[in-house]
């Protein structure tokens, strides 16, 4: 029922927008994948991005974007099913085996993918990241967040009260 | 420190290796809400800013609520005397399907033997009661923070709940007794965690009402001889009163906590109001 030039799918091909990256390359990817990030999708909706255009991403660099857009063209037809409550599991079993592998990554990496997809408001991709760094850092003792974190070392005042907290909760500490 | 530090992806090649960029507050909380309890607890003593940010009840909040949604499985808290036979108790939480039980903490001068808890949590904290000393004790079983309840006019016929008053953000433990002396008197009186009205049970101006007496000695009758602790659920605390005192029916007793909320009346159940006057 749809137009062919607004159909973004199923009927024949499909419609591209170009991204650009901070560092000035342009990527082009079906709409359908870009429109996960929110704050695209109403640019695109828009009818933008498309031809010569580009939609500039300042906040975003070239190995950043093209991490992001990995994440999205794989996770574009489950979401264009509407979650995928008709997926099939093994559908759901591949995409999870890719999003562990995903997130599989150096802590940099890491942190520029969270900028990101928070900056694209890309949902799933926000939640999967966060998992990630929650993961990574649960085990962690307050010191070495500090140290990871490149906090200044602890004035005596400071180490006095992290010790007092470690005596009153010491079985959060075990 | 600055949040922009980590916005643009040429600063991050710039940090020492090893030396993650700080990322703003709003994507730090996506992160904690995704930790265990334990890192929770533990992080506070990170920096102050991550103390007040973990310590915040819009956090304590989003984080209950997290949790509930991801339908972690249930846990048993149970009390037990401690294995020291110095009058303590000992509270545990177990998983349904764990063989192993957590010692959460110990409480010294409550007798295990004797010590009630209240049947479900109420937005995360539970209500103990040690007949002995008698006292009543709030806590925590995710953080493991006790705080006794000051001293109330012992009687041996009593029942309390504990209850979340939604629009005030306070807990409340609501605790109806008969008098000592006078066979027909009952009372009832509110004690509010962290209240303006100071560390002390504030008897319920007015009393109770004539009209719910019997159902209120029904209540404590329960609590006391069948250990039926009150339970609170959908804004109200509810106390299950004697089959006889309502024929061909069952009967509730309920101390409403949003003023403006009524119960529904189903055939099964008849919810009684008993409500506090302001």
């Amino acid at each position: 029922m749809a137009a062919p030039e607004s159909g973004d799918g199923n009927n024949g091909a499909a419609r591209m927008v170009t991204l650009i990256s901070s560092d000035n390359t342009r990527f082009e990817v079906e709409a359908a994948a870009a429109s996960l990030s929110q704050t695209l999708q109403l640019t695109i909706l828009d009818g933008g991005g498309g031809g010569g255009d580009g939609i500039p991403l300042p906040n975003v660099d070239s190995a950043t974007l093209s991490k992001v857009l990995e994440y999205c063209i794989k996770h574009a037809p489950a979401a264009a099913n509407g979650g995928a409550p008709n997926a099939t599991a093994v559908d759901r079993a591949e995409l999870e085996r890719f999003d562990n592998e995903f997130v599989n990554i150096d802590q940099s990496v890491l942190y520029s993918l969270i900028m990101a997809a928070h900056n694209l408001e890309i949902e799933g991709l926000q939640s999967l990241v966060a998992k990630k760094v929650a993961d990574m850092i649960k085990g962690k003792s307050p010191m070495e967040i500090r140290r990871t974190l490149g906090f200044p070392d602890p004035t005596p005042e400071e180490q006095a009260e992290m010790n007092a907290h470690m005596l009153e909760y010491g079985w959060a500490y075990e | 420190m600055t949040a922009e530090a980590s916005l643009g992806n040429k600063r991050i090649k710039v940090m020492p290796s090893g030396v993650a960029p700080v990322l703003p507050d709003e994507i730090m909380t996506e992160v904690f809400l995704r930790l265990p309890i334990r890192s929770i607890v533990r992080f506070r003593a990170v920096c102050r800013s991550w103390d007040a940010l973990l310590s915040s009840e819009e956090f304590c909040n989003l984080h209950m609520a997290a949790t509930e949604s991801a339908s972690t499985p249930p846990k048993l808290l149970f009390a037990s005397p401690a294995a020291n036979f110095n009058y303590s108790t000992a509270l545990y939480s177990c998983s349904l399907s764990g063989r192993r039980d957590d010692l959460l903490f110990t409480i010294d001068d409550a007798r295990g033997n004797f010590v009630d808890v209240s049947p479900a949590p109420c937005h995360g904290l539970s209500l103990l009661y040690d007949a002995v000393a008698p006292a009543y004790y709030i806590c925590n079983a995710a953080t493991r923070a006790v705080t006794r309840l000051p001293p109330f006019f012992e009687v041996s016929n009593a029942t309390a709940g504990l209850g979340f008053d939604a629009q005030t953000r306070k807990y409340k433990v609501v605790r109806i007794f008969k008098g000592r002396h006078e066979a027909g008197s009952l009372y009832c009186e509110i004690y509010t965690l962290g209240g303006e009205d100071g560390d002390n049970w504030r008897p319920v101006s007015g009393g109770v009402p004539f009209r719910f007496c019997s159902f209120a000695r029904s209540a404590i009758w329960y609590a006391v001889f069948r250990k039926m602790q009150p339970v609170f659920a959908d804004g109200f605390l509810q106390w299950l009163i004697e089959p006889s005192f309502l024929p061909k029916r069952q009967g509730l007793l309920s101390y409403p906590f949003l003023s403006q909320k009524r119960p529904s009346a189903g055939s099964a159940h008849h919810l009684l109001l008993y409500q506090e006057p302001t």
